[in-house]
């Protein structure tokens, strides 16, 4: 037992309990001449408690006494409530006071030494109250009580007196003092009710002559009584005690001196002892040599890890290795070796002179102490702990108390370095398992210890666990994810089957780890494990093919890694194989006990002898076993007959000879379940399950009434009306873990999980046309759960498609033709790919397609148009403008809808003007983007979503095309629209008030772009976080609008903030961070680092060359950018060739009427001019003038510095610049 | 395929024949009519051209231009909608190479016409005149195979013996103008009874304003609006058609030429007319007598020219 506070509740003592039956109670007082006693007291204290009784010591001294440093390393327990010590009263005397305990180390089975620290305050300072204090005191369960106080009360008898059974009155073996020491006797003698004992202590006893010493302890005697005899008491008897040497000393006597060296010393603690216990403890106890041994270095001999010590052995069971595993961390800490001992492994006695015994899960019973073996009971459970004398209980304890527990047991407090520790069963950082652990385990000692022994201890680790399906290599893993899960900051589960679903766990693990904004999640979470440096497991479960998560496991020689496998699974060379096989016999009885707790001994082996010790084929044996039990027990027999009659029929059932497969199990389980109609009912749920990811459906699928609908017509009119009663579908959830062969997680994302190897077992108990027709429910009970065509265009029912995508492959959702609705369903599920999906899922999304496209081929309706779209989309996502234009050109021809209100053609050509955007062909995307927002427009309303997103694209492709002035228009009547409709709190309104912002900027309206860009950035850090892509765009076009208004400084800060959360989110490679740069570029240059800002601007030149090409309008952007850098580092000729390569382009692609094409040639004069070539300067300026006045508005920028002065009288006129733009 | 060789029909497989016959009859009557394109929303059906035959193969270009020019088109008659004077059933646009004219046959339905000319020849409004005319006309046969009557696009039907109006005579134009040139030049257009509303703005500012849009023999053409009404829409109306223009010389500059030197919004009850007098200055001018249209045309450039003088 324990209080609430996890502190052991206190066994009575035996002494207090068998003897007296309250508490002896010894007042230590000291003259003031008396240096302190509180160390003389501490360690009569400790060995009365050394010798087995429990002993409160209340320190009553004014200042800081010898006690608490005496103790200290074996300081168990600081600020102990009091609450259930039964010295509550004493303690409310003052609320300042505080209870420690303390605990003897060395001792065979020591009781506990509490000190009641009153930081001061006197308890009981007068008669009353002491008389009081003692009442109280007596009804407590300790033993003995020692009071210490520093002196009596000046000019009047000490209230201990009055408390007291016993006084030990302490004093300098000084005269005077010895003549003051007299006096207090008196004051007590006279004082006391009833003549109590007096021990009289001398310190500082000098036994050096021992003729003198003698002589000296008889006068020190004489005093004594002289005095009680010139003060008429009638008791003059008087015990004495000298001390010789410093009792100041804060050391404890016992087992810092040698007997043989300190003998005097020792004998008259031994007497003293004798004396304040009445004569209960008349020896010194016995203390193991090794505690001694520690003690003597901890208190002033070398370190332990220096004098080699003898390892402590730590013996425990296969559950308790992670408190194994914390004793040895907590040991090492304070310097002591010590070594693990499976006691399951090696039962076999110790030669250790020091063990820790954990006490946890499991008990050793066999473990006996030998002689002069120092043994620590280390308690992890309450329950264990209450049945106890003695030990170390760590249950319920916070990390720092349970290791001043242990090490109190070892003398060793203060003695660790203070290394961060975890406690077993405390969890850190994000953990997502998968399924939950299942409790019903057995241990897997061996494997276990030897996964644990090769991740222990190693900060990076990867082990293949390898072995036929079934044989529980998931469930090892899991748990010992569980039992270790304290040693992690991140615990999570990766489903490697394939790659998509291995992304999708490390796209949550990416959100759980804060790295959720990354452009690629899976990657970016596993990324910031490496940078963070945290401890973590990663569990790749099913991973038989490690090529198909390339770019998906861990950095190298970080964190743990476990993957589960297949034999003949390839590994790679850094991962060590463990091979998992079917359970050990007695695993396999206890695997079985564990599920059905009464089964006999003989039932337990008749069925393992029936279907081996593969722990799914006993799991299905156990689900059938109960079934078949409870239909016997509820015809009326009893269990154990019901059992056996059970076992015996699932024997007869089997093959009679060879291997029995797990399909011979389902068909005797599904064979029971035809014979009743709840069991035909769950028989078909099962079956209907086997259609779906055996990684998990979540029930919000198998609630649904698309899913009861189709499962009520699969069970058919007879059985039906079962679930006329929706929730009977939770009884027949329930009932399929119970027959074995599904977990569900009842959290709140609930979920049921199948064994993989499950779904095969249950088809083969089915004919094959039974089997189709299930299939076809399912297929349409899927498709009848997935959003409609409406739902999806208002951008509603992601979470059913997120749902429905993992059930696409189990169920043949792909090679379905013949049903429309599960096309429509598969054609949106791949759309949903488009918006939702990762690189990974779009390219697989990708061959899928191609491949239905295909099958589809004779199928000419709206859903292969869809298909096509879809296509298209994808190939745009990923970059691959040209493929995706082709596909979009091509499906616009199949299906020539052309200039029609038909919304799918619109869509389709939505689609074509993106991959033109894509190709810079922009022109010709505002062309597509103008029909497609017009015939929204009519279509949906200006307000609908889908007006909303075609207008946004179009404002997109006019600022590319040049009509900036028509963008800004469109997108603040789309920025209006967003406020009115979702207001300030979607992200959306948001991303249009970063346009709108870029827009006005362009327009030269830079007051106002500043301030809807600096609104949308705190609005878009308030909801998607510093880091989110958006947040830092705002920050990026921030810069920008700064740079545009000549702060470059302010203009270089913000750019270098958003370029390294770039460079963080996006990664070096990406278009947008080089963008950044290119900006950065620019303000380096005008900030004076022109050297850098040379070699930055180069980077980004050579990285959009490298992805899109020379002849790209955005190429071309970055190279009138590169000539302003160019420029301000002295090298107009560069510069002009930059400026001129660009104006190339940019003619050709975008028009010279484009401002970037007018951008271009202000930079080509401003080169020429510096560069001497006035009349080619002022022929380009000219030009570049001749268009602005026609093509850009008044106030424009471009405008403005073209109005200026001729170009020949403005040697310094400023370059211009363009912020890259993207797609 | 039309079997003239210089005339191109693209796609080549077109279903409606007869349209394509107007159109490719029409283009290769006309002195510089390059392109027709027949459009469904901003999409073309087909496009009959001559593009090939000339120097510079401008197909695309072309097709583009009507795409955007339909869409601009559409956004325009929004902005004139509030002006209640109908429809916008035509645009004309004048640039420094060429022409384009937009007729509108059906809602939704547009025939784009491009001209082509070289200014070294005079002028490119004067040249592609009758090119308007065709095309006008073309939009009109094209209405007839659909069983539509004829509309009176451009004012090029219209015929002097028309219902006079009996309201009485013209009052004195009212006209306010930052100096008296202008206010002359202003004056002397409304007088000739040609316009009925001039503007003239310079740097974005309007600097001269004039009307005759109280003449009761106009009250006919102003349906549920005020002269005073009328008078404060076209004024705001003219601010931004600078921007509209910019935003259409963007899209057809490739083949009129980035100048654009006229532009009309032709309704159902008269039109508007823009004409660039110089880089910062324009004129827009308003006839509410679709029979005066294509005089209002020709006025306005005469307007312009006379600011330009001075």
């Amino acid at each position: 037992m324990e209080t609430s506070r996890g502190e052991p509740v206190r066994t009575p003592d035996p002494v207090a309990a068998a003897g007296r039956g309250r508490p002896f109670i010894a007042s230590f007082l000291a003259t003031d001449g008396q240096p302190d006693p509180g160390g003389l007291a501490a360690n009569v204290a400790w060995l009365i408690a050394a010798a087995g009784h429990d002993v409160l010591l209340i320190d009553g001294s004014p200042r800081t006494s010898g006690i608490a440093e005496c103790l200290s390393p074996f300081l168990a327990d600081e600020a102990l409530a009091a609450d259930d010590l039964g010295i509550e009263i004493v303690r409310a005397a003052d609320e300042e006071s505080e209870l420690r305990r303390y605990v003897p180390a060395g001792a065979t089975r020591p009781g506990v030494l509490d000190v009641l620290d009153t930081v001061g305050a006197r308890l009981g300072a007068d008669s009353a109250g002491a008389i009081e204090l003692r009442m109280r005191l007596l009804s407590s369960t300790y033993a003995f009580v020692l009071t210490h106080a520093r002196s009596a009360n000046p000019g009047g008898a000490p209230s201990e007196s009055v408390l007291a059974d016993l006084v030990v009155l302490c004093f300098p073996a000084q005269r005077r003092e010895i003549a003051k020491a007299a006096s207090m006797a008196l004051e007590i003698r006279r004082a006391q009710p009833v003549r109590q004992p007096i021990v009289a202590v001398s310190t500082f006893f000098d036994d050096s002559d021992a003729t003198f010493a003698t002589d000296h302890a008889a006068e020190i005697h004489s005093v004594m009584l002289r005095t009680l005899r010139g003060g008429r008491v009638r008791d003059e008897t008087i015990e004495q005690v000298v001390l010789p040497g410093a009792p100041q000393d804060p050391v404890v006597a016992a087992l810092a001196y040698d007997e043989d060296r300190r003998r005097p010393l020792l004998a008259a603690y031994q007497k003293l002892t004798a004396a304040v216990t009445d004569g209960r403890v008349r020896t010194l106890p016995p203390l193991a040599e090794s505690a001694r041994e520690r003690y003597r270095r901890m208190v002033g001999g070398p370190t332990l890890s220096e004098s080699g010590a003898e390892p402590v052995e730590i013996v425990y069971r296969v559950p308790d290795r992670p408190w194994a595993d914390w004793v040895r961390s907590q040991l090492d800490g304070a310097g002591l070796p010590s070594r693990l001992r499976c006691y399951d492994l090696r039962p076999d006695g110790t030669d250790a002179s020091v063990v820790v015994v954990v006490v946890g899960a499991v008990p050793i019973s066999a473990e006996q102490a030998r002689g002069g073996m120092e043994t620590v009971e280390l308690h992890t459970r309450p329950e264990a702990s209450g049945r106890r004398r003695g030990g170390v209980s760590v249950a319920g304890c916070h990390a720092r108390q349970a290791r001043a527990r242990l090490l109190a047991a070892f003398g060793l407090v203060g003695a660790h370095d203070g290394r961060g520790d975890r406690l077993p069963g405390s969890r850190r950082g994000p953990t997502g398992h998968g399924a939950s652990v299942e409790p019903l385990l057995v241990d897997r000692g061996a494997e276990l210890e030897v996964l644990r022994d090769h991740f222990n201890g190693s900060a990076s680790a990867r082990v293949v666990l390898r072995g036929p399906a079934g044989t529980g290599r998931s469930t090892l893993a899991t748990v010992y994810a569980s039992r270790f899960g304290h040693q992690y900051d991140v615990v999570w589960m990766i489903p490697g089957h394939d790659r998509q679903s291995a992304r999708a766990a490390l796209e949550a693990l990416g959100t759980a780890v804060g790295a959720g904004g990354a452009v690629d999640a899976a990657t970016g979470a596993l990324r910031q494990l490496a940078d963070d440096e945290v401890p973590y497991l990663l569990i790749y479960d099913d991973a038989d093919d490690l090529s198909r998560l390339h770019g998906l496991l861990p950095v190298a020689d970080t964190g743990h890694v476990m993957v589960i496998q297949e034999p003949g699974s390839p590994t790679a060379d850094d991962m060590t194989v463990l091979e998992v096989g079917p359970l050990q016999a007695a695993e396999a009885y206890e695997a079985l006990r564990l599920r059905i707790p009464d089964l006999d001994e003989g039932v337990v082996a008749a069925v393992v002898d029936s279907v081996g010790t593969g722990p799914l084929s006993l799991r299905v044996a156990a689900g059938l076993l109960a079934a078949a039990t409870r239909e016997l027990q509820a015809a009326g027999a009893p269990f154990g007959d019901a059992s056996r009659t059970a076992a015996w029929a699932l024997a007869s059932q089997l093959p009679p000879t060879g291997p029995r497969s797990l399909a011979d199990l389902g068909r005797v389980l599904f064979r029971l379940l035809e014979e009743s109609r709840e069991g035909r009912v769950t028989a078909t749920l099962l079956r209907m399950c086997a259609y779906l990811s055996p990684h998990g459906t979540a029930l919000s699928l198998l609630r649904s009434t698309a899913w009861l609908d189709h499962l009520t017509e699969a069970v058919g009119e007879a059985d039906g009306d079962v679930l006329l009663d929706g929730s009977e579908i939770e009884l027949l959830l329930a009932g399929t873990v119970r027959l074995g062969l599904c977990d569900i997680d009842w959290g709140p994302r609930a979920r049921l999980r199948m064994h993989p190897a499950i779904p095969a077992m249950i088809l083969d108990s089915i004919e094959q046309a039974r089997a189709e027709r299930l299939r076809r429910l399912v297929l349409l009970a899927l498709a009848a759960y997935a959003p409609s065509d409406a739902e999806q265009m208002a951008g509603e029912g992601r979470n059913r498609l997120g749902e429905l995508g993992r059930h696409l492959g189990s169920s043949g959702a792909l090679s379905e033709s013949g049903l429309p609705a599960v096309r429509r369903w598969v054609v949106s599920q791949l759309g949903f790919v488009v918006t939702t999906g990762d690189a990974d899922q779009r390219a697989a999304a990708i061959a899928t397609v191609v491949e239905l496209r295909e099958r589809w081929a004779g199928q000419d309706d709206r859903l292969s148009a869809r298909l096509a779209q879809h296509h298209a989309d994808l190939l745009r996502s990923l970059g691959r403008d040209a493929e995706a234009f082709e596909v979009d050109q091509a499906a616009l021809l199949t299906h020539p809808q052309v200039g029609s209100s038909e919304l799918r053609t619109v869509m389709a050509r939505r689609g074509l003007a993106g991959d033109l955007r894509g190709l810079g062909r922009f022109d010709q995307a505002l062309a597509e983007d103008r029909g497609v927002y017009r015939t929204l427009r009519t279509l949906l309303g200006a307000d609908h979503r889908q007006t909303l997103l075609a207008r946004h694209n179009l404002a997109l492709s006019s600022y590319l095309a040049g009509v900036t002035s028509a963008a800004m228009e469109d997108e603040a009547e789309i920025y209006r629209i967003r406020q009115r409709l979702y207001g300030p709190d979607d992200p959306l309104t948001w991303w249009s008030a970063l346009d709108l912002g870029v827009y006005r900027r362009e327009l030269g309206d830079l007051g106002g772009a500043q301030h809807i860009l600096a609104e949308a950035s705190d609005r878009l850090r308030q909801l998607g976080g510093e880091t989110h892509q958006q947040t830092l765009r705002a920050t990026a076009e921030l810069a920008a609008t700064q740079r545009r208004a000549g702060r470059h400084g302010r203009a270089r800060d913000l750019a270098r903030q958003a370029c390294a959360a770039y460079e963080r989110l996006l990664g070096s490679d990406s278009l947008v961070t080089q963008g950044a740069r290119l900006g950065l570029s620019l303000d380096l240059a005008r900030t004076n680092d022109v050297e850098t800002a040379v070699i930055v601007a180069e980077e980004s030149v050579r990285a959009f060359r490298q992805k899109l090409g020379s002849e790209h309008p955005f190429t071309a952007v970055c190279l009138v950018n590169h000539a302003a850098v160019l420029r301000s580092a002295g090298r107009a000729e560069d510069a002009a060739e930059a400026a001129r390569e660009a104006l190339e382009t940019l003619t050709s692609r975008v028009s010279e009427v484009h401002p970037w094409s007018i951008a271009a040639r202000i930079n080509l004069a401003n080169a020429y001019a510096d560069g001497g070539r006035l009349d080619d300067a002022r022929a380009v300026d000219e030009i570049a003038r001749g268009i602005a006045l026609e093509m850009l508005p008044l106030g424009h920028h471009y405008l403005t510095l073209l109005s200026g002065s001729p170009i020949e009288r403005s040697p310094q006129r400023p370059d211009v610049d363009i912020e890259v733009p993207t797609t | 395929m039309t079997g003239d060789s210089t005339v191109r029909v693209s796609p080549p497989n077109v279903d409606d024949t007869e349209a394509v016959a107007v159109c490719a009859e029409a283009v290769r009557n006309a002195d510089r009519l390059a392109m027709l394109s027949c459009c469904t929303g901003t999409v073309p059906a087909f496009t009959v051209d001559t593009f090939r035959a000339r120097p510079v193969d401008l197909l695309d270009s072309g097709v583009l231009l009507s795409r955007n020019i339909c869409y601009l088109m559409q956004q325009a008659g929004q902005d004139l909608a509030p002006a209640r004077t109908g429809r916008l059933m035509r645009m004309l646009v004048t640039g420094d190479r060429g022409a384009v004219f937009v007729n509108e046959i059906l809602e939704d339905h547009h025939l784009v016409g491009v001209a082509v000319a070289d200014p070294a020849h005079g002028s490119v409004y004067a040249l592609t005149r009758d090119d308007d005319r065709r095309t006008a006309m073309a939009a009109n046969d094209l209405r007839g195979l659909i069983g539509q009557s004829p509309v009176n696009y451009g004012g090029w039907m219209s015929t002097t013996d028309g219902p006079a109006s009996t309201a009485g005579p013209a009052p004195a134009p009212r006209v306010t103008a930052d100096d008296p040139r202008t206010d002359e030049c202003c004056r002397a257009s409304l007088e000739s009874g040609e316009l009925d509303y001039v503007a003239v703005y310079q740097d974005g500012r309007l600097t001269a304003t004039g009307n005759v849009l109280r003449d009761p023999r106009l009250r006919r053409f102003l349906i549920r609006r005020t002269p005073a009404e009328s008078e404060t829409f076209y004024a705001h109306f003219g601010v931004p058609v600078a921007s509209q223009v910019r935003e259409i010389a963007m899209s057809v500059h490739g083949v009129i030429g980035r100048r654009i030197d006229h532009v009309s919004f032709d309704v159902e009850r008269g039109a508007v007319c823009y004409r660039r007098v110089d880089e910062r200055t324009y004129v827009v001018a308003v006839t509410l007598d679709q029979n005066l249209v294509s005089g209002c045309e020709d006025a306005v450039g005469a307007l312009a020219a006379r600011l330009a003088a001075d």
